[in-house]
């Protein structure tokens, strides 16, 4: 995945060495502001960063912003086309159309970022135990890990959900589940090559504590791949939310969530294909700017920085 | 020797297990160092010396493990105190500083949160506290403007810059004893030598014990009160600064010596052949095969350190007691 060698932001960027402090100052930004700065120049991971600021602020003010009430039944205009009232038309309810757009973005990306928390909370303390400690500890998750691997992911996570019942909390459970092996094993992996590096021996000869040495040597450098995976992630975990709303287990009626909304279109599809055609591009515009942004991210924190293919 | 050592190694060995067999890395070395002494640990390349840093702190990893010995320090065995204790010896009482001081650095943290740490893992100070004395430890060192300095990460900084945060960082718990492991080997050799004068003064300031790990015997002679000679794990010789330079009484020690560049000096004459693999060494003496003086009697048991004279010992079965430096001459 080329993750294991992004050993902190731009150190390498910069091969610029200062004979004195007073040089320094041309380079004296550390890597994240430089990282920054280099994100800001790609145009697509740009565009990615606006899409999903613009999503997210659709779904915080979504009150605001919605022209009705999203779940408010309106039978006498189903299947409404486009107009003043309801600008992108109605569902089979009468229910308006942008109106659940708008709060299915509310659904999708807490779900999504929700699930990733649980994600990061599960699978980077395991990695790092397993990577750290070697021997036998690294044998029993890494096994463990391997048990879960050996499933396909969402089948796994379709098997939880439906044992646990339908809701988006149950989504969110069961893709924490099956998902926090990946990080698991990057996080391991890089670990390992950290905890061979000089500066921490250094560090263990100043006396830093185990919990020191990882918390502030080892977790410091894992940081940026993380970031990284994290916000591809987000655009595959949004799919995955709606793919197991489209299958009936997330999101439940009248909820309005993208994955179900394309579910209940399903039988309009000929009639009014708008009631797929928006939830399906409104999937696919979050999950394609958050892969930009990963990308622009991924380009950006690595160290050897600016030299693009 | 006239004050009580700060640091005293009886019979060190640390071996590594490695599937082609064990590498006897550290055999049975022994020395100590008295504090404000400065001893020279002098040898090739890959004959025990980092390890033997590395075993006094404990911080040697599997397959390497420390076999038998002591090293007292401060009336403790540090080999046997329990890990809490250690961390407190770590840093505290010992310091290393590594040879090179780009890769021992983290490369993610600024030079400031790396210094405040390892203040504030030691004592109960505020952050703002250990941060400003990290600022005086910077300053102390000769570093310009230590509060931007801070700021920087080490890839900013140049080679002597970060040897010399290395140092701050170990001087800054004022430690009883320092372990420099070839502390200038990265650096180019003006730098090398500020560095040197650096490490003198602090020494001369504060008063601590210096284990000068190095293969440079002109550092060695400059710097050094008292040098111990390593091969093959082993140390072969060992005595006062002017006894080895002066009367060197083993034979690898001469060949060491011989092999030293010097101004108007006759020709080089190079140690012939290589070093001894450390896996299953021979059970006679290391240097046997290079050796020019050996001699039959040498095909036996490995010679033992013994005392050569005052303040000079050598293990060599060629070196009688009475006259040193005599074996093997005509």
């Amino acid at each position: 995945m080329g993750l294991s060698r992004n050993f902190g932001a731009g150190v390498a960027g910069y091969p610029a060495t200062v004979e004195s402090a007073g040089q320094a100052e041309t380079v004296s930004r550390g890597g994240s502001a430089a990282a920054l700065e280099r994100l800001l120049q790609d145009r697509l991971a740009l565009l990615g960063l606006i899409i999903i600021l613009a999503v997210m602020a659709v779904a915080v003010f979504a009150p605001y912003i919605a022209p009705n009430d999203p779940t408010k039944v309106d039978l006498q205009h189903r299947l409404a086309p486009p107009g003043t009232q309801y600008p992108l038309g109605t569902d089979h309810l009468g229910r308006c159309l942008l109106s659940r757009l708008i709060y299915g973005a509310r659904a999708s990306l807490s779900t999504a970022a929700l699930a990733l928390w649980a994600i990061m909370l599960i699978g980077i303390p395991l990695g790092t135990l397993a990577g750290y400690c070697g021997g036998w500890v690294d044998n029993l998750i890494m096994r463990f890990v391997d048990i879960l691997l050996a499933f396909p992911g969402l089948i796994l996570a379709l098997v939880i959900a439906g044992t646990l019942g339908p809701g988006l909390l149950n989504v969110m459970l069961a893709l924490s589940a099956v998902w926090w092996v990946g990080y698991a094993r990057v996080v391991r992996g890089m670990v390992l090559s950290v905890k061979e590096k000089e500066f921490i021996l250094a560090a263990r000869a100043c006396g830093t504590s185990e919990l020191g040495i990882i918390a502030r040597h080892i977790l410091p450098n894992v940081l940026s791949p993380m970031i990284v995976l994290a916000t591809l992630d987000m655009g595959k975990l949004i799919l995955a939310i709606s793919g197991l709303s489209f299958l009936g287990l997330g999101a439940q009626p009248p909820a309005p969530e993208w994955g179900a909304m394309l579910s209940d279109g399903r039988p309009y599809m000929q009639a009014a294909p708008q009631l797929m055609i928006y939830p399906g591009l409104a999937i696919m515009t979050v999950a394609l700017a958050f892969n930009l942004l990963g990308d622009g991210l991924r380009d950006a924190l690595d160290p050897r920085g600016n030299t693009r293919i | 020797m006239s004050s009580a050592p700060v640091l005293k190694i009886k019979n060190l060995s640390t071996y590594f297990y490695t599937r082609l067999g064990v590498i006897k890395a550290v055999d049975r070395v022994s020395f100590e160092v008295e504090p404000g002494k400065l001893l020279g640990l002098v040898g090739e390349s890959g004959c025990g010396k980092s390890v033997t840093a590395l075993s006094i702190l404990r911080l040697i990893e599997p397959p390497g493990r420390i076999l038998s010995g002591e090293v007292w320090l401060n009336g403790h065995d540090l080999l046997k105190i329990p890990p809490g204790q250690l961390r407190q010896v770590r840093g505290r009482e010992i310091a290393l500083v590594f040879q090179d001081p780009l890769t021992s650095l983290n490369p993610v943290l600024t030079i400031g949160t790396q210094l405040a740490e390892t203040i504030v893992s030691h004592e109960e100070v505020s952050r703002a506290e250990a941060r400003r004395r990290a600022v005086e430890l910077l300053f102390r060192l000769g570093l310009p403007d230590p509060e931007r300095l801070m700021r920087l990460y080490p890839f900013q900084l140049s080679g002597g810059m970060r040897q010399r945060v290395m140092m701050a960082m170990a001087i800054s718990m004022r430690p009883k004893v320092l372990i420099a492991d070839e502390p200038t080997t990265a650096l180019d050799v003006t730098v090398q030598a500020q560095i040197l004068a650096e490490l003198k003064r602090l020494q001369e300031e504060m008063g601590m014990a210096i284990i000068l790990i190095t293969h440079d015997l002109g550092v060695v002679a400059a710097m050094a009160d008292e040098v111990a000679v390593m091969y093959a794990g082993s140390i072969v010789e060992r005595g006062s600064v002017v006894q080895i330079f002066d009367r060197p009484a083993h034979p690898y020690t001469r060949a060491l010596l011989r092999s030293v560049p010097r101004l108007g000096k006759e020709e080089l004459v190079p140690i012939g052949g290589q070093p001894p693999a450390l896996l299953n060494l021979p059970a006679h003496c290391a240097f046997l095969p290079r050796c020019p003086e050996a001699h039959t009697e040498c095909r036996g048991k490995k010679p033992e350190l013994r005392e050569i004279g005052p303040d000079h010992a050598a293990a060599c079965h060629r070196i009688s007691r009475s006259c040193p430096g005599e074996a093997g001459r005509r």
